[in-house]
């Protein structure tokens, strides 16, 4: 695979899979599932999706080179990047999927799955961002 | 000789009475200032504030009897004219607590006047304002749950109850059957009422001049229908599902609606502000079918009714959304007329 299918692939992955949490949390605003407190929503999204997307995007622009059309040396970054970054996705929908039929109030979720899901994503930057950089070279 | 001593008796002799005349006219202004200061804040006081008011007027209700009990009676009378205290606020404040006068008040009347010098003659007990037991001091509603055969009763709510989905006056005879003549016989009516409704448990609790009773509460569905089966009486909210996956494409948050209908008779019927805790009123509506007395004492069941007793329904609507908002619908989604149609409560016409 080469390093630009891999860079295309995860990128995709990670924008495809966040379109639809973005319309559900957009959709559970308009319905006043989140009452008039909204904005913890977008703080959370924020924290926790932003900076991934940041530098997926920032990626792009900064590491373009001619190495792309080589082969990726290393595919296991690759693999664990991807491994990871759905693990974390999954975990993003697993929160708002338990809010529906959860009896602790929606704040106190977020608040909860911030202490997991920011050592995760710790995680998952670190890997992805050393694909990126490795992949570069 | 005429000596300082001499003197000084003389003059306390002579000015002694006004003064303390005085004094006592003063005294006792200042209480019926306060009392009348009071009365006009219980008007639009609810909640705690309503309840510190009525101990406040019990106390000073309580302060006032004394007072005036330790004047000779000559002096009393003359105090009692001066009085500048509305007969309704002083029943009013002999009513929200223990008092001294209390079974003069009561034989009074709960509206009756204040006289405090014409004990009238005594009538039959006739709500439990009027009979003749000392009001508690911690009950803000002016019930008096300490006293027999009240005590075994829990109240109702602190009254008035809070502003209902929507209420309706009844007459007793809608109740069915021949006129009712005693608290027994309405309460036998409204028994039967309810199983012909089926439902399956209901509670009794204490009323001014009367009681309530409460079946328990019901949820429905999005059209105000009660839920079929044992579903109806289920106090959380029927999910379809609770798997994660339809639960992150759940855009709403699920919904439960419940109905309270609560028979009330009283001799006060009046309906307070609207709910200022509607999660906490859905709690207490949620108890109020399943505790409280399944009947009333045989001792209320012989009681009278009066021509000051009023039968009136109210119907408290519910929605609580599962981990969200808690709110009382007033005025209701549905009219009372629907609600005992859908719940299967026939009152005659």
């Amino acid at each position: 695979m080469t390093v630009r299918n891999a860079k295309s692939w995860l990128s995709v992955g990670w924008f495809c899979a966040v379109a639809p949490l973005v319309i559900i949390l957009v959709l559970r605003q308009l319905n006043d599932f989140y009452g008039s407190d909204a904005k913890e929503v977008w703080n959370w999204f924020s924290q926790f999706v932003v900076p991934a997307l940041t530098l997926l995007g920032g990626a792009w622009t900064v590491s373009a080179s001619p190495t792309d059309d080589k082969q990726i040396d290393r595919p296991m970054v690759f693999w664990i990047a991807v491994v990871l970054s759905l693990f974390y996705i999954a975990l993003l929908y697993v929160v708002i999927g338990m809010q529906t039929w959860s009896s602790m109030p929606w704040q106190e979720q977020f608040k909860q799955s911030a202490l997991f899901l920011g050592v995760i994503q710790g995680l998952v930057i670190a890997v992805v961002g050393k694909f990126f950089i490795e992949s570069a070279r | 000789m005429l000596d300082l001593r001499t003197l000084c008796v003389a003059m306390a002799l002579v000015c002694g009475p006004g003064a303390v005349l005085a004094q006592s006219a003063s005294q006792l202004a200042n209480i019926d200032s306060q009392l009348n200061a009071l009365c006009a804040r219980l008007q639009s006081a609810v909640g705690d504030d309503a309840s510190a008011i009525r101990a406040r007027l019990s106390a000073l209700s309580r302060q006032r009897t004394a007072y005036l009990d330790a004047l000779p009676p000559a002096q009393r009378a003359v105090e009692l004219q001066r009085s500048r205290v509305s007969p309704q606020c002083l029943t009013l404040a002999r009513g929200s607590g223990p008092s001294r006068d209390g079974k003069r008040a009561a034989r009074k009347g709960y509206r009756g006047g204040g006289n405090y010098s014409a004990p009238p003659e005594p009538v039959p007990r006739r709500s439990i304002a009027r009979n003749g037991t000392p009001p508690s001091s911690d009950s803000p509603s002016g019930l008096q749950p300490g006293s027999q055969p009240e005590a075994q009763l829990e109240e109702f709510f602190p009254w008035p109850p809070p502003a209902p989905s929507d209420r309706r006056l009844l007459q007793p005879s809608q109740l069915g059957g021949d006129p009712p003549a005693t608290w027994g016989h309405v309460a036998d009516r409204l028994i039967a009422l309810m199983h012909r409704a089926r439902y399956p448990t209901w509670g009794f609790y204490l009323a001014p001049g009367g009681f309530a009773v409460i079946p328990r509460i019901e949820q429905l569905d999005q059209n105000g229908t009660a839920l079929a089966g044992t579903e109806r009486w289920a106090t959380e909210v029927k999910l379809a599902s609770t798997s994660v996956l339809d639960g992150i494409f759940t855009v709403r948050r699920p919904k439960g609606i419940y109905r309270a209908i609560a028979f009330v008779i009283t001799t006060d019927p009046r309906s307070g502000g609207p709910v200022t805790d509607p999660k906490r009123m859905l709690e207490t509506a949620r108890r109020w079918g399943l505790s409280g007395a399944l009947d009333l004492p045989q001792a209320l069941r012989s009681r009278p009714l009066t021509a000051d007793q009023r039968l009136f329904a109210l119907v408290y609507e519910f929605e609580s959304e599962l981990g969200g908002q808690t709110k009382v619908n007033a005025p209701g989604r549905w009219d009372l007329d629907w609600h005992f149609m859908n719940a299967g409560l026939a009152l005659a016409p």
